[in-house]
């Protein structure tokens, strides 16, 4: 059965997450800085330094939440970054956030659904997500659209969570990630559910060479996975 | 949303180009409220506070959309099918 963050209910894990993040979408900035100690700020500007040599123009950012990876792939002087989510509460705060910032005209932000996209084929010079392809209800489908949307020799940046495989570490994630972090969450959020969720679906994740087999299998080329911090993330990378 | 946006998009079920209709746009000329529609499969696709809500059927609330169509002179075409149209 799949994993998703209401068990019970009858609705798909698509409809669910996006209610979840309807959910924690005001407190979610703080609570993802906090529950990674800030390392997903750092992780965040490694995966879009991999994009340099390309000088990408048109960027699409898929599961934009509030925004934070387009802002980061600001850094790559693009002429556009189109930030597409499900959930309208994370897009209202993502909207705050760039009006805020002065950055409007270049950052656009539109909801969708990663699965069923509203681009044109060969759209995208590159296409981005961080922490997103791990909600997919269907990774394929959603993977596969993100392959259409690119243009030939275009290429994706992944960021997901992945599973540490060595002791120590395996051990002191494994406590953190399913004692500490649903607590914390909880807190904060209020959602109850939504942070067993997140130790729960990367638990179910198919992570390392398992997600390099699957962007092989549908037509990317040149797959790479660059594990960060012990293993905790992964970037992943390769072109269309 | 910026006007020269407006090329990339389709729709999202289909792949099929999209109609617009501008309803109201802010002093730089982006778009704030306008209406997307599928010539194909006439689904349509609002955009609200300078966002395009592209999601297909089963994540839109018809409720939520009511009042921004009458705003517009609009209304939804019928309650029961799942799909989103609008009243010719």
């Amino acid at each position: 059965m799949a994993v998703v963050p209401y068990k019970g209910e009858s609705k798909g894990k698509k409809e669910q997450v996006a209610h979840m993040f309807n959910n924690i979408s005001k407190k979610y900035d703080l609570l993802n800085h906090l529950l990674s100690l800030g390392i997903d700020i750092i992780w965040r500007k490694k995966a879009i330094a991999l994009l340099k040599k390309d000088q990408p123009k048109y960027l699409l950012d898929i599961a934009t939440g509030t925004g934070d990876f387009a802002i980061e792939a600001l850094s790559l002087r693009p002429d556009k970054v189109v930030g597409v989510d499900i959930s309208e509460g994370m897009l209202a705060v993502g909207k705050e956030k760039i009006k805020r910032k002065g950055l409007q005209d270049v950052i656009e932000l539109q909801q969708g659904d990663s699965e069923n996209l509203q681009f044109g084929d060969d759209s995208f010079d590159a296409v981005i997500v961080s922490f997103g392809v791990r909600n997919f209800e269907n990774l394929e489908a959603g993977l596969a659209e993100m392959l259409r949307v690119l243009r030939p020799g275009g290429r994706v940046v992944i960021i997901e969570f992945s599973k540490p495989r060595r002791f120590p570490f395996k051990q002191l994630y494994n406590f953190y990630f399913q004692t500490i972090l649903p607590k914390i969450g909880k807190l904060i959020s209020k959602d109850r559910s939504a942070y067993t969720y997140l130790p729960e679906s990367v638990q179910e994740f198919p992570d390392g060479d398992r997600f390099l087999n699957i962007l092989s299998d549908l037509g990317y080329k040149q797959t790479r996975c660059k594990p960060l911090t012990f293993g905790i993330s992964s970037i992943y990378t390769a072109i269309k | 949303m910026k006007v020269s946006l407006l090329d990339n998009l389709c729709c999202p079920v289909d792949k099929h180009e999209l109609a617009f209709r501008p309803f109201v746009k802010d002093e730089n000329g982006d778009i704030v409220e306008g209406l997307l529609s599928c010539a194909e499969c006439r689904r349509y696709y609002p955009i609200v506070y300078g966002i395009p809500i592209m999601t297909p059927d089963e994540y839109r609330e018809k409720s939520l959309e009511e009042p921004i169509l009458a705003k517009w002179g609009l209304s939804l075409q019928d309650k029961a099918t799942p799909k989103l149209l609008l009243k010719e």
